[in-house]
């Protein structure tokens, strides 16, 4: 059995989609939670000052974390899209494989990542 | 004979295909770790719980009772925080290149973010920690009302739905 690779094109395509349809609402979703607890925290740190709870050194250290929770945010946000990216690559080369082994009658080295057909 | 080089060749350059392959398949974050979630779930319940006992306000003179719950809280982030750093980590390339993607796509901070680092998760639990220790030194010195405790308890949570969401994310 031979390989077609325009079927071969839209297997690896549609584990690309599988990944990305899984992976971007909860990317968007964490996004989205994310900035409105970074924007709610601006609000409270305005009520604190307002309300005589929060003093100038506190208020001082809230700004600074306030900073600090956006760049950690960003950071997670890599880390997270560092899987998605090696979900996605491992799904396509997994497919690669699955092809490979069925157009060859082999098993010689099971794909690892998973997606293979 | 033509047709049995033929196969030949093609058995070859399929071993020789998968073995090209077998290199291409990545690992691009570190494995998902059961006792790092667990950390990290223990973690959540107690620093909800510690906010269930303060409810709307405290006062320097009931600090002494919450004190306890303070320094177990501490101590598994702090265990949590080694844990993630001592885990064995594949590659460091592919979260440096998507934080300069994300860089190019001007999300904020990033390019000038001197504390970028590979463990964002190890990141966040420092940083919850010290959102912990500077809510019980103001629960200690002042107590703790209105905006400040409000502050601190949203804080403390975004820091925890980082380290959790990433930590989650590597079940794949």
């Amino acid at each position: 059995m031979g390989l077609d690779v325009g079927s071969l094109v839209q297997d690896m395509l549609g584990a690309g989609k599988a990944v990305l349809n899984q992976d971007l609402p909860a990317l968007r979703g964490f996004s989205e939670q994310q900035l409105e607890a970074i924007a709610r925290q601006a609000i409270l740190i305005a009520e604190g000052v307002a309300d005589g709870s929060i003093d100038p050194a506190t208020r001082d250290y809230f700004l600074k974390s306030l900073a600090e929770m956006t760049r950690s945010f960003v950071n997670t946000l890599a880390g997270l899209a560092a899987v998605t990216a090696e979900k996605l690559w491992n799904g396509i080369v997994g497919v690669l494989w699955g092809a490979i082994n069925k157009a060859t009658g082999l098993n010689l080295f099971p794909p690892a990542g998973g997606g293979g057909s | 004979m033509p047709t049995l080089v033929r196969r030949g060749g093609l058995l070859a350059l399929c071993v020789a295909l998968c073995a090209a392959l077998s290199a291409c398949m990545v690992q691009l974050a570190p494995a998902y770790d059961t006792t790092i979630v667990g950390g990290l779930n223990s973690a959540n319940q107690d620093i909800h719980a510690l906010f269930a006992q303060i409810g709307t306000a405290t006062t320097p003179d009931t600090f002494s009772a919450r004190k306890p719950q303070y320094d177990q809280i501490v101590a598994e982030l702090g265990a949590t925080e080694t844990q993630i750093r001592t885990r064995p980590m594949p590659s460091s390339a592919a979260i440096k290149k998507a934080a300069a993607a994300l860089a190019r796509m001007h999300v904020a901070g990033v390019a000038v973010d001197p504390n970028f680092t590979v463990y964002p998760s190890a990141r966040a639990v420092a940083d919850l920690k010290d959102t912990i220790q500077h809510m019980e030194a103001a629960d200690e010195k002042t107590g703790l009302r209105g905006g400040l405790l409000a502050a601190f308890q949203n804080q403390a949570e975004t820091f925890l739905t980082q380290a959790m969401t990433y930590e989650n994310y590597l079940k794949r």
